[in-house]
């Protein structure tokens, strides 16, 4: 039986996923949203206040992702017009926007944030979304919405001519990875019971990235390895727990040095994926389709 | 009016110090297309390295020079170790890296400083004496600020219009592929292109420790956010603007703090990007943003 910390660092695990889900989201189609942080904040502080003025849990666990895919879809009309480094820039800017304005704004408690949440987020809740996440994933990733995505990532302009409706297209996906992003910050909120800007600055997104980047930003587990992977580097080594942002970065370092697609890349997802066929007994196949939605940026 | 004139002082020795750092980071978009997110870390840098050496000498001019040249040299190492590999791979792999090399140089700073905590500059660098120009009181430290500021912008100027290696620089910023072509050894130019950066950003540490008197390894995230705010406002990759945009921003920071709510005016700076970028893509002084990508 798995004790209360080890219970908590899975937990953490699924919540991390969730994070690095919304930035994987815009980046498989070749959008770069920086604003993580400003969404999980959304999300965070909006169930908050809803949680702390008597509203249930899943009601504010619905409203936070709302309010989250809101800001999301307000990130993404901001950034309709700019090409990528702009979009990157406005979304980072925006996040920090939202941080300053967290700190400054009395009624939530300013600098302090708002404490005494109730404690609603349980591992069950956590990887239930966890598992509905991948599943929708996994059910996407086989749709005309992902040759889109694919389509966007490698030439946007060729792709509004194939009649992909990029903006429509971009739009969904900035909502999309807000929704994900809120539902995140609730589910942290009501894990560690407290918000605070400071939770919400620019640390968080080079958690975001570190998870998304170290485990592979070309399959959707992607990041759901990358939590793995980091946690369980940092925890399995009691002794560097103090250092634990010194490894995360020094590995995102190493790890782009010596491994620029990620841990988890299209190449290595289609042999496991073949050796997994392999194992049930079934025969492996692909059609010409899935081995080019699995290319490599 | 002897209040505005203080702060409007005031302001421009902040925004030397803004200018300086957008400098750097802005040369180094500019040369190798990538946006260093690990540029404010560099100026944090050289202000804990500035911090050593008062320290040990008690000698200004010494911090500001040995700052300077330990930043370059540090700057240059990471360049040659690390960037220098991925500036063939898609633009996300050097930027990833140096999101990464934030949290290093941030937790390499705080193991320095042992807990992390603010640390005073010593006294002997810091003279309590000030006087007055006209109605404004100033410190010889700011002075010392603002002139190396000015000093540093007009060599980066001479460096750039008149020298080879500015040439060479300015030829990668046009087209990294025909300036290789025409014999730039691009392997060259972008360490000494990091070397430039690194004593900027050495500067402007120093600068920033003897300012604000006390440094900790945290200082450089705040910096380097208000690096790409300045940046963008000026247009990537457009030195005068980051030198006008560095200098404006501190204004406008230093103003909305003393006349508009305390606190908010670092939400000011950040909304003023938001609404530039959403109205003017290409920055105020509009450099063809085609060059962005």
């Amino acid at each position: 039986m798995p004790d209360a910390y080890q219970i908590s660092l899975l937990v953490f695990i699924g919540i991390y996923s969730l994070w690095g889900w919304s930035q994987w989201l815009p980046i498989r189609s070749g959008v770069l949203l920086l604003g993580q942080a400003g969404l999980i904040a959304i999300g965070a502080y909006v169930s908050a206040v809803l949680t702390r003025n008597g509203v249930p849990f899943p009601v504010a666990l619905i409203a936070g992702s709302l309010a989250g895919a809101v800001g999301g879809t307000l990130m993404g009309l901001s950034a309709l017009r700019l090409p990528p480094f702009g979009t990157a820039l406005i979304t980072l800017s925006e996040s920090q926007l939202i941080q300053t304005f967290l700190s400054n704004f009395e009624p939530a408690g300013a600098s302090q944030g708002i404490f005494g949440l109730p404690n609603a987020t349980n591992v069950w809740l956590v990887w239930g979304i966890v598992l509905l996440v991948t599943a929708a994933l996994a059910r996407l990733s086989s749709s005309t919405f992902a040759l889109a995505m694919h389509a966007m990532r490698e030439d946007e302009v060729l792709a509004g001519a194939m009649g992909v409706n990029g903006r429509q297209h971009k739009l969904l996906i900035f909502a999309l990875s807000g929704l994900v992003a809120g539902c995140g910050g609730v589910l942290y909120a009501h894990y560690i019971r407290n918000v605070a800007p400071e939770l919400f600055g620019f640390a968080v997104l080079l958690q975001i990235s570190t998870f998304l980047f170290v485990g592979g930003r070309t399959v959707y587990w992607g990041p759901v390895v990358g939590a793995a992977v980091l946690v369980g580097i940092t925890e399995g080594l009691r002794f560097l727990s103090e250092y634990r942002l010194l490894v995360y970065g020094l590995f995102l370092v190493l790890v782009m040095l010596f491994r620029p697609d990620g841990l988890v890349t299209a190449s290595t997802a289609r042999v496991i994926s073949q050796a997994f066929r392999g194992w049930v007994g079934r025969e492996g196949r692909r059609t010409e389709r899935d081995s080019k939605s699995a290319g490599v940026e | 009016m002897q209040a505005l004139a203080q702060q409007v002082t005031n302001g421009m020795m902040l925004g030397g110090i803004y200018a300086l750092t957008a400098l750097g980071l802005t040369l180094v978009y500019a040369v190798l297309r990538f946006l260093n997110l690990a540029h404010g870390e560099l100026v944090m840098a050289g202000a804990l390295v500035g911090l050593g050496i008062a320290t040990l000498t008690g000698n200004v001019f010494l911090t500001l020079v040995g700052g300077a040249l330990a930043v370059a040299l540090l700057a240059v190492v990471l360049e040659r170790t690390t960037f220098r590999f991925v500036r063939d791979k898609s633009h996300l792999v050097p930027l990833m890296m140096s999101v990464g090399m934030v949290s290093v140089l941030t937790e390499v700073g705080r193991l320095l400083t042992s807990p992390g905590r603010p640390r005073p500059y010593p006294a002997s660098v810091q003279s309590d004496s000030t006087f007055l120009i006209g109605p404004v009181t100033v410190s010889p430290v700011q002075i010392l600020t603002l002139l190396a500021a000015a000093l540093l912008m007009v060599l980066l100027h001479l460096v750039m219009t008149r020298s080879k290696t500015g040439l060479a620089l300015r030829a990668m910023s046009e087209d990294l592929r025909i300036a290789r072509l025409l014999g730039v050894d691009a392997d060259r130019m972008a360490s000494a292109a990091f070397f430039i950066v690194g004593l900027l950003s050495g500067v402007a540490g120093v600068c920033y420790g003897l300012i604000y008197s006390t440094v900790d390894p945290y200082i450089g995230g705040p910096l380097g956010i208000k690096a790409v705010v300045v940046v963008i406002f000026a247009g990537l990759g457009n030195m005068y603007g980051a030198m006008f945009g560095g200098l404006l921003l501190g204004l406008i920071e230093v103003l909305s703090n003393a006349y508009l709510a305390p606190g908010w005016g670092e939400m000011f700076s950040f909304l003023f990007v938001v609404v530039v970028l959403i109205v003017r893509p290409s920055g105020i002084f509009g450099t063809p943003y085609a060059l962005a990508r």
